[in-house]
């Protein structure tokens, strides 16, 4: 697996996809976005994602010798990674059937345009754990405000 | 002694001749006793006869009697009668007046009723305000939430400014970080107060359409309540008609002589009447004797054609036998009648093994299919038809078989018997490659799609990175990437479309919109599009429909850049919006090449293109009809096309007027 070189990010982002071009141009337009990205080309079990601890992942359908759904639905069912956002992405077109079947949390159709991508990673993205405390403290001071509009 | 015999003689003769006088007395007296005894018998006739009259004026006085006590009788009668029925009246004016009093309650209530309905209608208008200053709180709430999207797109497009100057500036970068970090905690929250603002709005949806459902309710009880009220009213007019139908019954009674006179007049009216009638009947007579030889000469007529036919029989079987094609004729039960060369060969079957065979029961049953059973049971009694029904029949023997079959009625004249024609037409092997070719298809768009999105997504990413260079020839070539990979990227979309529709796979997210404000948005954005033509939008659908509004977007826009497509030399194209009472119609019209008449259904079809006859060609791949089509059919509406080669064509679609309330749905941002 290969580690972006961010070090402090927005979150982090774990993409599992087989086409190496996919992978590369994930990788590249989530940095941009200070999203500290992994990449992988296939599934290489339930403990090398939680040793990553993504706070959202990108999942492709058709990866070499194993199914994406069946990732993600072991992914899923592991109390250590059933928190993690998943979306599909896949080229099939009945992207939604396939997500719903493999109890993702969402699904990025192929071709996508770069905006889905980065408003479907702000729409599922975890606030990362190292913030979260911090967040929700700010949660009380700003959350009234906000209700108030 | 003379003397006394002389006196003696005289003596004699005075005795004689008192004798004689005796005799003469005695013969007087006869005559009076005669009379007197002719006197007596007549007094006794009279008497006898006084006496028959005495008895026949005793029979009389007897009879008159009798009569009297019978008059008597009846009178009594007629006097119970009447008393029972005074009884009767005053027991029906008793029930009036309690009706009147029971009506004069009902009008009471009513009255109440009436009140509280205005009263419940104030209220519902009331709560109908209510509901439209709610409507309207929450479109403000809407437009502020999409004003706050707007804004935390900015800031998301600041922040990502600001990483890549960050990228850059090495010593801000740790500080910047934690700056943005802070912003993403507040943008999470934003977003958590967003969904928490959605779920309100989805709540107070809920709300009012529960107060929809309510205000129904108390409409359709208050429906019910004048139901009754109505229901009632009628009851009383029908007492009322009871009781003067029972005082026409008394003044008939009193009346029976005007009666009869009635009912002579009415027997007289009938009479006249029954002479007409008598006179229709004849004029009826005389039309049926018109008919009979009408008829009789339809008959002479039909012989002649019915030797005609018989010529033509054996023409028509020569020709049957010649067929390619396999023919089966059966009979009003199903059973084959004929079949012809090309049915036996298609389906290696004997002639033994199909004639007199009911039509499922060939090759073991496998021609028993619903499909076939419900379109050959409808033809007969619906004289219907039917056209290219597909079947799939699978022959152990012969393999799997998809035909396309045509059923049609005949009448067989001179027996008037009723025929069922089966032609069909075997189109496996087409099937197959049209199979092949789908599944190609559709795996040929999956595998572009990958490459397609990496290097759409690099394009864009350069375009993000050097959009502030001033090197010119870079940019210029990143927006022509970009152009033709957007292109390439629609053409991919398109042949995967074209495959989902083959397999049926093609869905719509169906909610109901306003169609003006689409139509505004898509005119609008497609004349930046080609801003040397006009386009003018006219009319207004004034209607919600319910569809997928991405897919209809797409026929909109299909259109239009097919109508700018086939203008290059015209400058103008008019869109019209109209509607009936269901369906809303669109019309794209251009001045431009048009379409020849042999053209025009086909290029509804896949991969069909019209080029013009100086062989100028159109980019594109010929789907984008197809696609518009199928979209609008799926929405259960209709597309077709008007046009004039030379002069340019007009595209309508109608699509069914949405007409349910609950149009009220608002996004979720």
């Amino acid at each position: 697996m290969t580690k972006s070189k961010i070090s402090k990010s927005k979150g982090t982002i774990l993409v599992i996809d087989d086409n190496a071009g996919i992978l590369f141009v994930l990788r590249k337009a989530l940095e941009l976005k200070g999203y500290e990205v992994h990449t992988s080309d296939t599934f290489h079990g339930v403990e090398s994602v939680e040793k990553i601890a993504p706070d959202l992942m990108y999942l492709d359908i058709s990866l070499v010798g194993i199914d994406g759904r069946e990732v993600c639905q072991e992914l899923k069912s592991d109390t250590r990674t059933k928190h993690i956002p998943i979306i599909i992405l896949t080229a099939y077109p009945n992207a939604d059937e396939l997500a719903k079947e493999a109890g993702a949390n969402d699904f990025l159709p192929k071709p996508f345009d770069i905006e889905a991508l980065w408003k479907m990673t702000v729409k599922h993205i975890l606030v990362p754990a190292k913030n979260r405390t911090l967040a929700r403290e700010q949660k009380r001071e700003i959350g009234p405000i906000l209700s108030s509009i | 002694m003379i003397k006394t015999i002389r006196s003696d003689a005289d003596k004699l003769i005075i005795a004689r001749r008192e004798i004689v006088l005796q005799k003469l007395q005695k013969g007087k007296l006869r005559e009076a006793l005669l009379i007197a005894n002719k006197e007596l018998s007549f007094q006794k006739i009279e008497k006898g006869k006084r006496a028959a009259e005495l008895s026949i004026a005793d029979i009389e006085l007897a009879f008159q009697k009798e009569e009297k006590i019978k008059r008597a009788a009846e009178l009594a009668i007629a006097d119970i009668e009447l008393a029972f029925q005074d009884e009767e009246k005053e027991k029906r004016a008793a029930e009036l007046s309690i009706a009147n009093i029971e009506l004069a309650f009902q009008d009471a209530l009513k009255e109440k009723r009436a009140a509280e309905l205005i009263v419940a209608n104030k209220e519902l208008l009331f709560q109908n305000e209510e509901k439209e200053k709610r409507a309207a709180e929450l479109s403000i709430a809407n437009k502020e939430l999409a004003f706050q999207n707007n804004e935390k797109e900015k800031r998301a497009a600041e922040l990502s400014i600001a990483n890549i100057e960050l990228a850059y500036q090495n010593d801000e970068k740790e500080k910047r970080a934690e700056e943005l970090t802070i912003a993403i905690k507040e943008l999470a929250f934003q977003n958590q107060v967003k969904e928490k603002r959605a779920a309100e709005l989805i709540i107070a949806n809920e709300e009012l359409a529960f107060q929809n459902k309510e205000k129904e309710s108390r409409a359709a009880e208050l429906f019910i309540a004048n139901k009754e009220l109505a229901f009632q009213n009628k009851e009383k007019e029908k007492r009322a008609a009871e009781l003067s139908i029972a005082n026409v019954e008394l003044a008939y009674q009193n009346d029976e002589k005007e009666k009869r006179a009635a009912e002579l007049a009415i027997a007289n009216t009938e009479l006249v009447y029954q002479t007409g009638e008598k006179g229709k009947r004849a004029a009826e007579l005389a039309i049926a004797d018109i008919e009979l030889a009408f008829q009789n000469k339809e008959k002479d007529k039909r012989e002649i054609a019915n030797r005609e036919r018989e010529q033509t029989l054996s023409y028509a079987e020569g020709i049957l036998g010649t067929m390619r094609e396999p023919l089966l004729v059966l009979d009003k039960h199903l059973r084959v009648k004929s079949a012809n060369e090309a049915f036996y060969r298609n389906f290696s079957i004997t002639a033994k093994e199909t004639e007199a065979t009911l039509v499922f029961e060939l090759k073991n049953r496998r021609w028993d299919t619903p499909e076939l059973r419900e379109a050959l049971e409808k033809i007969l009694p619906q004289k219907a038809a039917f056209n290219d029904l597909e079947i799939t029949f699978d022959f152990p023997e012969i393999g799997s078989k998809v035909m396309l079959l045509n059923g049609r009625r005949l009448i067989q004249s001179e027996k008037g018997e009723e025929l069922i024609l089966l032609a069909m037409q075997d189109i496996t092997e087409q099937r197959v490659l049209q199979q092949r070719n789908d599944s190609f298809m559709s795996m040929a768009s999956h595998e572009l799609k990958t490459p397609v999105t990496t290097i759409k997504t690099l394009v864009q990413i350069l375009q993000l990175q050097y959009r502030k260079s001033k090197d010119t020839m870079l940019i210029e070539y990143l927006t022509t990437i970009g152009q033709q990979i957007d292109q390439l990227t629609q053409l991919v979309v398109d042949l995967l479309d074209v495959s989902k529709i083959k397999a049926d796979k093609f869905e719509l997210q169906k909610k109901a919109f306003d169609f003006d404000t689409l139509a505004a948005e898509i005119v609008k954005s497609c004349q930046l599009l080609s801003p040397q033509h006009a386009i003018t939008l006219k009319g207004k659908t004034l209607a919600q429909v319910s569809g997928d509004r991405n897919s209809l977007s797409r026929v909109f826009i299909n259109l239009i850049t097919n109508a700018i497509k086939y203008s290059p030399k015209a400058n103008k194209i008019s869109i019209t919006l109209s509607h009936t009472e269901n369906h809303i119609r669109v019309g794209v019209k251009d001045t431009g090449i048009g379409i020849a008449k042999d053209h025009q259904l086909k290029i509804f079809d896949r991969f069909f293109q019209v080029g013009n006859n100086r062989g100028q060609s159109f980019a594109g791949l010929g789907i984008g009809l197809y696609i518009t089509t199928a979209i609008v059919a799926q929405h259960v509406g209709h597309m077709w096309v008007e046009s004039t080669l030379g002069k340019g064509s007009t595209f309508f679609f109608e699509l069914p007027i949405d007409s349910s309330e609950q149009n009220n749905t608002y996004d979720q941002v």
